[in-house]
């Protein structure tokens, strides 16, 4: 089966003597979400820049839609491969949150009509219909993510790149990016996601990767991670709050609190 | 494409790491000097500024950052030579005298004219390129701040080339925001050349905007509550160091009158 993306044994150091990732190999399919986890400095934004062909690897194959990512130039990987970068504030270069996300859209060369319905539903999505014609930099930080999160939904890629994407967004908001997540995932594309909070991953992610001293230490499903104590350990982060409870309690791991309740209602109809 | 760049404390844009005779000298020895060559290369006539540009570039080359320092005003100079020659000695018709050099018909005051913006600019540039190349942003804001400038001045003086820095970075961060919303700067020249002022446009706005949040940032850290601060490793300073630099500083309103009255 060929993945919407392959990595084969690949290896990246910005200084070639040195590595910062070695020997990474994994597939993404469509419809899944993959969280990468690290402590900081593990290369996780480093892979990121890989995926979507700002970096090249200095050994090993990267394949993107079936094709050798080598032969693909960064604005070419552009169409399948959409990011928001862990500083997205730094990366806004438009004058308005319009022309900011459409940006992509008309980089694609895409008939007016087509981009202006592009923003429309990127806009939608992510709850900037107010400031459309605001400076991106009169923002706040959360809303300026939000922009850089439509400017990818607009360009429809088949596959979101989020770097700590939610790093920051009070709860509102944060139920915001689970739903864009949720909405994405449903509509068979795939999200990758660069996250230290487990919360998060635990509630929106279906596998993990994690990295530890440049090497792929962990690929797992969620549920399984979490489960394996010894894995957590291997790449620094701690269980997520509802996994411990559920863990007290002598139950298998849980990644929501309905999850834990319907576990538990056995005993508790029990009266114990 | 992945550039490998130091990330040491040691590491500033166009500093060149040694510890030449000139990456020693105090900072704001240098700053005179540079200052001083300034005006020099106004106030001076060709005979001037040619061999004074002639001696900032051997002094650099041999006794500063060497060949880095010279590969930088070659790339600067000679396209820039280049166009004056073309512009001034070929295509502007100076009445006069003409001369000829390998069968090329030129015009004589073109060529006075060149070499005269020539002989000024190699000297601004060889000075002042000298001077961000061997000496590192900290050291002189320390040197500042130890000579008991406020803080205020200090900064205005080390901005440009504190700037640096996060300008680039800023530049290298909008590149590849572009880049991975499908802007193409890999293609032929022409679709980069086409794709320029998408990235020039962003740049300067964010570099405003950038400068208006930095005065913020130092308002809100207390920047000018103090009237000085205290340097705990300031750069090495001398007596005759300073000596020079008087000198040079009482040297600088002669030479503005001297080219004053020279071009009378
Ligand atoms: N442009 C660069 N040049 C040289 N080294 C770099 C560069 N960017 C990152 N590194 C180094 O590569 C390593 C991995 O960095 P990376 O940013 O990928 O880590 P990360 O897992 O995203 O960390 P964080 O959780 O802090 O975001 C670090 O040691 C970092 O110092
Ligand atoms: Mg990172």
């Amino acid at each position: 089966m060929t993945g919407l993306l392959t990595l084969d044994a690949v290896r990246f150091g910005y200084d070639p003597e040195r590595p910062v990732l070695e020997d990474i190999s994994f597939a993404v399919q469509h419809g899944e979400v993959v969280a990468v986890v690290g402590r900081n400095g593990a290369g996780k934004s480093t892979m990121l820049r890989l995926l979507n062909g700002l970096l090249r690897p200095d050994a090993g194959r990267l394949t993107i839609a079936g094709r050798d990512s080598a032969d693909l130039k960064v604005s070419e990987i552009a169409a399948h491969i959409g990011t928001v970068f862990q500083a997205p504030e730094q990366q806004i270069f438009n004058a308005t949150v319009r022309s900011e996300i459409g940006f992509g859209p008309a980089q694609q060369g895409l008939a007016p009509r087509e981009q202006a319905a592009r923003i429309d539903e990127a806009v939608a999505r992510t709850g900037l219909e107010g400031v459309l014609d605001t400076h991106p930099l009169d923002l706040d930080a959360a809303m300026r993510r939000f922009v850089a999160v439509a400017s990818v939904i607009a360009c429809r890629p088949d596959l979101m790149l989020l770097d700590e994407a939610q790093r920051g967004l009070d709860a509102t908001r944060r139920a915001t990016l689970g739903g864009i997540i949720a909405d994405w995932k449903a509509s068979g594309r795939a999200i990758v996601l660069v996250c230290h909070d487990m919360d998060f991953v635990a509630a929106h992610a279906d596998r993990v990767l994690g990295l530890a001293a440049g090497r792929l230490a962990v690929d797992a499903p969620v549920r399984d991670f979490f489960a394996d104590a010894a894995a957590t350990r291997a790449v620094s982060v701690e269980q997520p709050g509802i996994v411990a409870l559920a863990q007290a309690l002598g139950q298998p791991v849980a990644l929501s609190a309905s999850e834990l309740v319907t576990g538990l209602a056995p005993r508790l109809k029990g009266g114990a | 494409m992945a550039v490998a760049r130091p990330q040491g404390a040691d590491h500033a844009l166009l500093y060149v790491p040694g510890r030449s005779f000139l990456h020693r000298l105090n900072p704001l020895t240098k700053l005179t000097l540079v200052l001083w060559c300034a005006v020099a290369a106004f106030a001076l006539p060709p005979e001037g500024t040619i061999p004074l540009a002639l001696l900032s570039i051997l002094i650099g080359s041999f006794a500063g950052a060497g060949r880095v320092f010279a590969r930088r005003l070659a790339l600067t100079l000679l396209p820039l030579s280049v166009a004056l020659f073309v512009v001034h000695g070929m295509l502007v018709d100076h009445a006069g005298a003409r001369a000829s050099l390998l069968g090329l018909d030129l015009s004589r005051e073109g060529l006075a004219y060149m070499v005269r913006i020539l002989g000024r600019i190699a000297a601004l540039l060889s000075g002042s390129l000298l001077f961000v190349c061997t000496t590192h942003p900290s050291r002189l804001l320390k040197a500042l701040d130890a000579h008991r400038f406020s803080p205020g001045a200090a900064y205005v003086i080390a901005s440009p080339l504190l700037l640096l820095e996060p300008f680039t970075q800023r530049a290298k961060a909008i590149r590849e925001a572009q880049m991975a919303r499908g802007l193409d700067l890999e293609g032929s020249f022409m679709t980069r050349v086409k794709a320029f002022p998408a990235l020039l446009m962003p740049l300067v706005t964010l570099a405003l905007a950038d400068i208006d949040h930095r005065a913020q940032v130092l308002d809100g850290r207390g920047f000018r509550a103090m009237p000085h601060r205290t340097v705990l490793d300031a750069p090495a300073d001398s007596r005759q160091q300073r000596a020079v630099r008087w000198a040079v500083l009482v040297s600088i309103p002669v030479l503005i009158a001297g080219g004053v009255l020279w071009h009378l």
